[in-house]
């Protein structure tokens, strides 16, 4: 077994400010500005050497993680552009673990990439892969600089369009920017509950309590805007209305990215006086 | 003064409310779930409620059927202002006697008279015009 130590400059290092992906039209995958960082976690004691070895020999830093505890313990102290889960060898527990990253991650407002490794695309079907939490999967077993050309593709980040408008925001806060700033603040407050309240239900498999925390999540949303997060929680409640939770993995991403964006535009709006108004 | 309680579980929905309904010096209560908006209308005065549909520890419902079945606090107003918009829902709250149901979002001029039309005991004045989609206000005072 070759178990790497856990880098302790890790925990010092700070995290990144973006992920390494390539918004749509600026720039390819393979045009990437800085090495990538990399988690792999390894689901038996056998670690995948070549794709480790083709993504440092590219210039990439590597982590492997062994368990699905220690790789939490770097995503929760450091950034990655990517986390690689090696799926061939053990399947179910590789969905298991991307199930356990994914919703821990969701918890904490972070939102790594999660691939899986595959030996083919037909060792599991696609359609599982993205219900475990998966963004998708890519194969072992290409050369170096395919393979490595294949990851960094595979992490091209979704275009979200702004969705506020300062001035309807003020104008809903009644034009006062003090009270902006507090519906904000209270928003960014409810809204970390309520993504503890989605995971935690998902990972119980707490339809009842999942349909709760969407549909709350969604109306609190709806205060400041009509944002495409609104039709995905609403997914996510009727999913659960339905008694379909397992599934909803695949949905924390794009929600968790629509929020992000949501809540940057909130701040924003609030530090620019609203358009400027006071 | 009137002390309005505001009973919703969001709390950017409650604080943009209280905002609408909080002029003429009147008393803002908040209740973030069914337990806290039953032990607030029984243990302080309370002229009206705005009332969610959803929250934790129970539904509106819930708090529908506590005050109605109390003689003193049955003749406080209720409003209710539900995210789900389905027939069944509002019908269901004001056959248990809920005074308005209002679908999410709500206009809050809208909801600022409305309130005070029934704390003032007018019938408030509800207008709802052909295909509007986000204010579908009925009416069961009396």
């Amino acid at each position: 077994m070759t178990t790497l130590a856990i880098p302790q400059v890790i925990l010092t290092q700070p995290r990144a400010e973006e992920p390494q992906c390539a918004p749509p039209g600026q720039r390819t995958a393979t045009e990437s500005c800085r090495p990538l960082r990399v988690l792999m976690v390894e689901t038996t004691n056998f670690a995948s050497l070549s794709p480790e070895l083709a993504l440092r020999k590219t210039g990439n830093a590597v982590w492997v993680a062994y368990q699905v505890e220690e790789a939490l313990d770097f995503l929760r102290e450091a950034a990655f552009d990517v986390v690689l889960i090696d799926i061939a060898p053990a399947p179910l527990v590789a969905m298991n673990v991307a199930s356990a990253l994914r919703l821990n991650e969701f918890r904490w407002a972070q939102s790594t990439p999660i691939l899986g490794l595959v030996t083919t695309p037909w060792d599991i079907g696609a359609e599982e892969i993205m219900e475990a939490g998966f963004d998708g999967f890519v194969s072992g077993r290409l050369k170096t600089e395919t393979f490595v050309q294949e990851v960094k593709a595979a992490l091209v980040c979704a275009e979200i369009e702004p969705v506020t408008d300062a001035a309807a925001l003020l104008q809903k806060a009644g034009g006062d920017l003090a009270f902006l700033r507090e519906l904000v603040q209270i928003f960014e407050e409810q809204m970390q509950a309520d993504r503890v309240a989605i995971a935690d239900a998902i990972r119980e498999g707490n339809c009842a309590a999942l349909r709760f925390a969407a549909h709350k999540l969604k109306g609190m949303v709806a205060n400041f805007t009509e944002s495409p997060v609104i039709g995905l929680l609403q997914e996510m409640e009727d999913a659960a209305a339905n008694g379909e939770c397992s599934g909803m993995l695949r949905l924390l991403r794009p929600i968790h990215d629509r929020l992000l964006s949501l809540s940057r535009e909130l701040r924003q709006a609030v530090r620019d006086g609203a358009g400027g108004r006071s | 003064m009137k002390h309005i309680l505001i009973a919703d579980d969001d709390r950017v929905t409650a604080a943009l409310y209280a905002r609408a309904l909080q002029s003429k010096g009147n008393a803002i209560h908040f209740a973030y779930d069914v337990m806290q908006a039953i032990m607030t209308v029984t243990r302080s005065r309370v002229d009206a409620v705005i009332l969610d549909m959803h929250m934790p520890g129970g539904t509106g419902l819930d708090v529908i059927h506590r005050m109605k079945a109390s003689n003193r606090l049955g003749p406080i107003p209720i409003i209710v202002i539900s995210g789900t918009s389905d027939d069944v829902t509002a019908a269901k709250a004001l056959e248990m006697g809920a005074d308005v149901f209002f679908s999410k979002p709500v206009d809050m001029h809208m909801l600022h008279d409305v309130v005070y039309r029934i704390l003032a005991g007018e019938q408030p004045v509800l207008p709802s015009p052909p295909g509007a989609q986000t204010l579908d206000p009925c009416y069961h005072g009396a």
